[in-house]
């Protein structure tokens, strides 16, 4: 009798738990729910179909007269119910977003953000972050030819299609793979070279990019580099109803915190056709160091159309890490869009392995939630 | 073995119905023309710059003048075939990519409510070129390119 009492007290307890997590769980929706209510009664003005005069729904942001300046930005609230940690809300990224175009052919552009300020935590209650200020963007774009851009400044690496989309109201999922995490530095302070192009109905992009110093204004990256040389090239072309554009990017960079180099290659597509929105992206890296392990990992994710502006979310991703355990992180997810700046997502997270709270994986298994308005 | 001839036989109905219904549609389809004002300075244009101009891609004309390309509201059926024609996307599949653009600053071309109004618009902006059911062009614009059949 006492091993039966023994062998079931967690099981009571774990069944607790779950009924917790489910409240928890519960009052996040509701919570979410409330605060679209919210934030849709307060923008209803921007549904007025008369704002459509002059802009596109997608369009956003306000121009200042005729300056040539145009400000932006965007709030995210996000709630995390991961199953090895305590749930938590936080207002996320909150981003402001300011482009100057001086001349026709000369513009400023940045992005700064404020990261990090406070948390509300299960049992823990309300923590104040750092409120970390980080400089993500700073560039002055000069166009001497209508398909040439000469970038000089802080700009997102262009290394695949998630790096430089990776703002909550541009992706259909809260969290970013982990495949387009971990190869390359996100950021770039150097100068870029981007020519676009159409010939005979296929769209070329290539850019060339360099940087020969220390990242300006340091931590908006996970990987700090010192010297990065790279590349990328995208092709796109209609087939039948559908649009295609396939990319391959290089980079080699030294890594500021190890004075290695390291090499990344990588390949992606992208597909839209009725409202579906298919992409996928492998990333190879290697550290030149002998006996280094390569990494390699790969997401394929695909977004369909449910109802209205309501979509279904489905990603596979793979990663096989240069330290660590291989994780497979299918996900589940619905994103929905009830205005045209106001973006809400949910999803299910799902691992091959049980993340323990010591030993956290970059996929957690859990439920994650959010709530952005882009103005 | 009947099973699949029979589902083959479905496969082919629906597509020589699809093909049939999209051939109707383009058939029935008014031709679009690429206009500008009377007074602008562009003389010329492909459909591959159309692309370029109308995906803000390119934003400057040859002389350095900023472009304006003006686009008919989304919910327009000329707009819709310019967009498949020339974008190669609907303007609902466009959503994701203004996004990205809207992030860098870059917001979509201008939109103006009806024809009228973009004659007017190009009659006073020789920097800006639109798009017209070739039906509703008149003598206040000049055009540079059809489209369609």
């Amino acid at each position: 009798m006492i091993e039966l009492a023994a062998s079931r007290q967690p099981r009571v307890a774990a069944v607790g738990s779950q009924r917790r997590r489910a409240a928890t769980a519960g009052r996040v929706g509701v919570a979410l729910v409330v605060l679209v209510t919210a934030v849709s009664v307060a923008l209803a003005g921007d549904a007025d179909p008369g704002r459509d005069v002059g802009s596109d729904r997608a369009d956003g942001g306000y121009r200042v007269g005729d300056t040539g300046l145009w400000l932006g930005g965007y709030a995210t609230v996000e709630a995390e119910v991961p199953e090895s940690r305590p749930a938590l809300a936080q207002l996320g990224d909150l981003g402001f977003l300011v482009r100057w175009e001086l001349t026709p052919t000369l513009a400023f552009f940045n992005e700064t953000d404020l990261e990090d300020t406070v948390t509300l935590v299960e049992h823990a209650g309300l923590e104040r972050g750092s409120r970390i200020v980080l400089l993500e963007r700073l560039y002055l774009d000069w166009t001497p030819r209508p398909d040439l851009t000469v970038r000089f400044g802080k700009f997102l690496t262009p290394f695949g299609i998630w790096n430089v989309i990776r703002r909550a109201p541009l992706t259909w999922t809260v969290d970013r793979p982990v495949a387009t995490q971990n190869a390359f530095p996100d950021h770039t302070t150097g100068l870029s070279l981007i020519y676009q192009t159409t010939r005979h109905g296929w769209s070329f992009d290539a850019t060339a990019y360099g940087q020969g110093q220390d990242e300006l204004v340091r931590g908006a990256s996970d990987i700090s580099a010192t010297a990065v040389g790279g590349g990328r090239v995208v092709a796109g072309h209609t087939l039948g109803a559908a649009y295609v554009a396939v990319g391959a990017s290089a980079i080699a960079f030294e890594n500021r915190d190890t004075d290695r180099w390291e090499d990344a290659y990588g390949t992606d597509v992208e597909a839209t056709l009725g409202g579906n929105h298919l992409m996928g992206e492998f990333a190879y890296s290697r550290v030149r160091e002998p006996g280094a392990r390569d990494e390699w990992s790969f997401y394929v994710q695909d977004v369909v159309p449910l109802y209205g502006p309501l979509y279904g979310v489905v990603r596979l991703e793979h990663v096989e890490p240069r330290r660590g355990r291989v994780v497979n992180g299918p996900l589940i997810g619905l994103a929905w869009r009830p205005l045209p700046h106001v973006v809400v997502k949910a999803d299910y997270q799902f691992a091959d392995h049980e993340g323990l709270p010591s030993e956290r994986s970059d996929i957690e298994r859990g439920f994650l939630a959010s709530v952005t308005l882009f103005f | 073995m009947r099973g699949l001839a029979r589902a083959a036989l479905l496969a082919v109905s629906l597509l020589v119905t699809y093909v049939g219904a999209r051939a109707a549609e383009i058939a029935g389809a008014p031709r679009i023309a690429v206009v500008v004002g009377r007074k602008s300075f562009v003389t010329d244009v492909t459909v591959d710059d159309l692309r370029e101009l109308y995906l803000r891609r390119r934003r400057v004309w040859p002389n350095g003048r900023r472009a304006i390309p003006v686009n008919l509201p989304a919910d327009n059926a000329v707009r819709a075939r310019f967009s498949r024609l020339v974008l190669g996307r609907s303007p609902q599949d466009l959503v994701p990519y203004w996004d990205a653009r809207y992030f860098e600053g870059i917001t979509p071309p201008t939109v103006l409510p009806s024809p009228a109004a973009l004659r007017a618009y190009l009659d006073v902006e020789p920097a800006a070129i639109g798009y017209l059911s070739a039906s509703d062009v008149d003598d206040t614009c000049r055009t540079l390119l059809v489209l369609g059949p």
